[in-house]
């Protein structure tokens, strides 16, 4: 069964890339992720086996029950039990975190066929809830979130304190235990070398900027993640408010950036352009940063009109069918880098052939 | 003293390591020490973010300690919790993380210094599973009036008169609640 979910995965168009969400040219996703934990059991990193499983089934069985995540619409996946490449594959789906996929045993996902809803049990907290849309809508991804969040505690006893909040293994979660977060796309601000005064500014409004796959990963393809840092203290609509001012600023600089170098140096930004597309359409050898590189460059111009023959939403997907675990099951073998380099620049011409 | 990194904010982590007989110091503010730690730099160093939170461990003393030349004295010598046996050496050597909800109480001195630096406050005043009143309280009531008189004086500022006004209703509710909270209370209390 499991190995028929990861292929229905492989399969169906992920939502939060192939579908169409507000301001999409620069948003890519919105993120919102609950911690939350039971009254009565220990944290996943103190408890014992046989509690890690009862959590599993508690949380699968309130999952069951609830609308947003029930049967037959979901799929389940015990960690310890499916093949290495499989959870890496979950994992270059955003649907699991390094820490899930390094520590399988007792640890179990939860995802909606579509992917917009899925429950991580056993990972730092015993759930970690996680609701993800396309392009740029937090609000609407916090009403889904509100909701789901609420059909599962009308089955789970949530350890929870009146002065603290929701009780969360790392402090640095409690109160809220919310993280929110948007995927931006943010190459005019790397290119007029702005960036780095960005996420200065960011980061003093206690806001935290991390690359594509979250904490340590730095900012291939000029992606960009930006999430709160502060979890108590504030309401969860004060959060998400402070957060959507943030963005919306930063859409409206990066929009600022490209028609700058639109107008002050057209021909280096037509120039990266076109070279990003040349070597995805035509080269025989692709590393993967060589890769998410020129896909970041093809998608600026694929936002900006540029190209009319290539849609915004199959140069999502091809930023996630270029990692290592996606080209490997697609090919249906463990591959070598450099094999992994061949196949990939295979299957970028291919898709830019279409 | 000033944080080593930005020397503009008071540093109020101190983080000592020994290594080969060397001892390096790192000042820092909250906001460095954060961003420190997220780039994988506190650790690179053998820095954890249990020491960078709760300034624990016998290679992160306080610096009030370390002044009075108090030699080997931790933050907070042999603290167990009675519900799940988490003690002070667990938090450290598990990055910071907690044993179980109960912890919260038996780890509740060196938390709450670590939530003063980290966190916008100490009260939750979001969303509750019990789905009461978030603002319950006047504690939690008295932070959201704060927050909301802020925003409304902002909107005006910027002449957006339509949400300036939603903003005002918002607040005079706020203020009957807290008014009605005020009544129902003993005196004394809170």
């Amino acid at each position: 069964m499991n190995g028929d979910a990861v292929k229905h995965l492989l399969a169906s168009p992920v939502s939060f890339l192939a579908d169409s969400g507000p301001d999409e040219d620069i948003a890519i996703s919105s993120r919102i992720r609950l911690a939350r934990n039971l009254r009565g059991y220990p944290f996943p990193c103190a408890a014992a086996e046989e509690q890690l499983n009862e959590v599993c089934e508690l949380v699968t069985a309130a999952a069951d029950a609830s609308g947003s995540l029930g049967c037959p619409d979901c799929f389940s996946f015990d960690m310890a039990k499916i093949p290495v490449i499989d959870r890496e594959i979950l994992l270059e789906r955003r649907l699991a975190s390094r820490e899930f996929v390094d520590h399988p045993q007792g640890a179990r996902l939860l995802v909606k066929s579509d992917e917009s809803c899925s429950i991580m049990i056993n990972e730092e907290d015993q759930l970690r809830i996680q609701v993800l849309a396309p392009g740029f809508q937090l609000d609407k991804v916090w009403k889904t979130i509100d909701t789901l969040d609420d059909e599962l505690s009308s089955h789970l006893d949530y350890a929870f304190d009146d002065q603290l909040g929701y009780l969360t293994c790392c402090p640095t979660n409690v109160g809220t235990g919310m993280r929110a977060s948007v995927m931006l796309h943010l190459p005019g601000l790397v290119m007029t070398n702005k960036i780095t005064a960005t996420i200065h500014g960011i980061n003093k409004l206690n806001l935290a900027v991390r690359g594509i796959f979250g904490e340590g990963s730095d900012n291939q393809g000029n992606l960009f993640q930006v999430s709160n840092q502060v979890t108590l203290g504030e309401t969860e609509s004060g959060i998400i408010e402070s957060l959507t001012q943030v963005i919306r600023q930063l859409i409206t600089h990066e929009k600022a950036a490209r028609l700058r170098l639109l107008e002050r140096d057209q021909a280096s930004l037509l120039d990266h352009v076109g070279r990003s597309y040349g070597i995805l359409r035509h080269s025989y050898k692709l590393s993967s940063k060589e890769a998410l590189n020129c896909l970041s460059g093809l998608r600026m111009g694929v936002d900006m009109g540029l190209f009319n023959n290539v849609d915004i939403h199959r140069v999502n997907e091809m930023f996630l069918a270029i990692h290592p675990a996606h080209l490997q099951k697609n090919a249906g073998r463990n591959l070598s880098s450099a094999e992994r380099d061949v196949v990939r620049a295979a299957y970028c011409r291919t898709q830019l052939a279409k | 003293m000033l944080c080593d990194k930005c020397k503009k904010k008071e540093a109020t982590i101190h983080v000592k390591k020994v290594a080969g007989g060397k001892i390096e110091s790192l000042h820092l503010c909250a906001d460095c020490a954060r961003e420190k730690e997220e780039q994988g730099v506190l650790g690179a160093l053998g820095f954890n973010l249990a020491e960078v939170l709760f300034n624990l461990g016998e290679i992160a003393k306080p610096r009030s300690a370390e002044d009075a030349g108090g030699a080997s004295e931790s933050a907070d010598p042999g603290i167990t919790c009675p519900v799940c046996g988490w003690n002070t050496e667990k938090l450290q050597s598990s990055n910071g993380r907690l044993g179980c909800p109960e912890c919260y109480r038996s780890f509740s001195e060196i938390i709450g210094d670590a939530l003063n630096r980290i966190q916008r406050g100490r009260m939750h005043i979001g969303k509750r599973p019990d789905k009461t009143d978030p603002l319950l309280n006047t504690a939690a009531l008295r932070i959201e009036i704060t927050r909301t008189r802020k925003k409304l004086a902002e909107l005006v500022r910027r002449e957006e008169y339509e949400k300036a006004a939603v903003c005002r209703d918002k607040l005079n509710v706020l203020n009957g609640k807290l008014k009605k909270l005020e009544e129902q209370e003993v005196p004394g209390e809170r």
